[in-house]
């Protein structure tokens, strides 16, 4: 018996403004008041993290024989999975 | 951009400037897992089976397509940390893979057996090695890399000078990233010295760079040996109980050092950082990624099983469990906030403790109740017939907690280029358990 089991994902994750230079050009920079004698909120929230996320395509080949033979049950098999992830958070 | 007082606010002080350089905002990785397994089930005598295999593994070596990842020689301990070398020298660059190479085979044998040694009793017991991928996020660090990947920080506590906050005024503290920035890219190209050399002209030079340094020769992969040994028993046509020991042992986990960092605070203070500069000034922050971490297991597993009859099925479940590690959560991400990941250099068994979710006792059950209502007219039974009730508890005791130091810091003293090693546990414990425990 043998079970033949390919498969393919993919998926793209991606977060930021909509229009990333847009929003640079408003405003280009993050302004963090750090520690207690600087209470206040950012200014620019969370642009120097942009864009974030990522885009992944997976491939997948399971294939698995199964041979019963007397009192042997022999499974012989592969299990592949070919991964390209692309991550934004380079910058 | 940072500011600490409001004054520097109001007069546009930066305290820190800080921006990241990098040649793309993204970059691909390729991972091939090629895992092929060969086992046979032995039925040896009509009570006893026998079951025996192998599984080889390839995990291949993360590939960037683009051959932007550097990194240095060998591992950072293992680099000559001569300032007067240039650092075109010291960090090889235009590469694609991560590592300098990894294992062709992981080989994984397994067995197990079950036997039958009296009516309604049955003898489980099992051994085998596993392996696994390295997580995704050994990319995004050895990734970024200079000079594919740069940082460099302005401000009255930046390294690149510049004072003012805002882009494109005089003395700007960006603006002064930026030009370290060129400069950097310029003078790595040119194979220019480090500022920490004497024989580095004022400008340009190039600055320090944090980066993430990479083990010597071949990886040596995670891998886990898994045991277990378990009497099941049934009881009567659908109820059967099992009890189970499972004991586990990871070795070659990952984990992260900070190999860099250094102390401001007294000759001999703070071992083994030094004093006063880092081991090697041409580089700002190091991460040392390796792999020799390692845990332990144990674990007693109470198993009550129901099979549906008369509506009714069912599963209950009881583990006691310990589990020591010295790193957990596989070493990249922390398992909780202030979750120490990096131990000191060279002492990583020093931090062999609790895991962080080391949970001593878990209890859970699932019920799944088929409600007796049986309607024979067609229409109303359509709405009423078949509906089920079914439900899950959990209760278990609490995970550790750790008491941490504040970060050390006398008269703008303390461990610089080590972050979080500011912070060390001062105290462990168990919620809901009388046990404690201490580690320095």
């Amino acid at each position: 018996m043998n079970y033949f089991n390919p498969g393919f994902t993919w998926y793209e994750s991606l977060f930021g403004p909509s229009n990333y230079a847009e929003t640079l050009a408003a405003f280009p920079i993050v302004l963090q008041g750090q520690g207690a004698n600087a209470p206040f909120t950012n200014i620019g929230g969370l642009d120097n993290t942009w864009v974030q996320g990522r885009r992944a395509t997976r491939f997948f080949i399971n294939d698995n024989l199964a041979w019963t033979h007397g009192a042997h049950e022999l499974r012989f098999g592969t299990n592949t999975r070919l991964l390209r992830l692309n991550d934004y958070d380079f910058g | 951009m940072t500011y600490t007082t409001l004054p520097q606010f109001v007069h546009g002080v930066a305290s820190t400037a800080r921006e990241t350089f990098p040649v793309s905002q993204n970059q691909p990785f390729n991972f091939l897992n090629l895992d092929f397994y060969v086992q046979d089930t032995w039925k040896v005598t009509p009570k006893l089976t026998w079951t025996f295999g192998i599984r080889d593994s390839f995990n291949s070596n993360p590939a960037n397509p683009h051959a932007q990842v550097a990194r240095l020689s060998g591992s950072f301990d293992s680099i000559p940390h001569d300032v007067n070398q240039p650092l075109n020298a010291a960090i090889d660059t235009e590469l694609s893979n991560l590592f300098s190479s990894t294992p062709l085979a992981i080989l994984q044998p397994r067995t197990a057996m079950a036997w039958q040694f009296a009516r309604n009793f049955v003898l489980r017991t099992g051994f085998g090695f596993f392996s696994d991928i390295l997580p995704g996020s050994v990319a995004d660090a050895i990734g970024m890399n200079p000079p594919y990947v740069k940082t460099f920080q302005g401000g009255l506590r930046g390294t690149v000078g510049g004072v003012t906050i805002a882009p494109g005024v005089p003395n700007s503290a960006i603006d002064a990233a930026v030009a370290a920035n060129q400069a950097f890219s310029a003078g790595f190209a040119r194979g220019e010295v480090s500022c920490a050399s004497p024989q580095a002209s004022p400008t340009p030079c190039l600055q320090p760079v944090a980066l993430t340094a990479v083990p010597d020769g071949q990886l040596h992969p995670p891998y886990f040996m898994e045991w277990s040994l378990g009497v099941e028993h049934q009881l009567g046509s659908t109820i059967s109980v099992r009890a189970q020991y499972v004991g586990t042992r990871a070795l070659n986990m990952p984990y992260l050092t900070q190999a860099n960092g250094y102390q401001t605070v007294c000759q001999g203070c703070f071992a083994p950082f030094p004093y006063f500069q880092p081991t090697d000034p041409r580089f700002a922050d190091v991460m040392q990624f390796s792999t020799g971490a390692n845990s332990h297991y144990h674990g007693l597993q109470l198993t009550a099983m129901k099979s549906l009859a008369r509506g009714l099925q069912g599963t209950v479940n009881y583990n006691f469990s310990r589990c020591m590690d010295t790193v957990s959560n596989g070493g990249f991400l922390p398992f909780s906030a202030g979750g120490i990941l990096s131990p000191l250099p060279g002492n990583l068994d020093r931090d062999y403790g609790p895991c962080d979710y080391d949970i001593r006792h878990n209890f859970n059950a699932q019920y799944i109740y088929q409600l007796p209502i049986k309607v024979k007219s067609h229409q109303v039974g359509y709405a009423l017939n078949g509906w089920q009730v079914s439900g899950t508890v959990f209760w278990h005791s609490g995970i550790p907690f750790t008491v941490l130091s504040t970060p050390y810091s006398a008269k703008g003293n303390g461990v610089v280029q080590g972050e979080d090693l500011n912070s060390r546990a001062l105290f462990m414990a168990y919620p809901f358990t009388n046990t404690t425990q201490f580690q320095v």
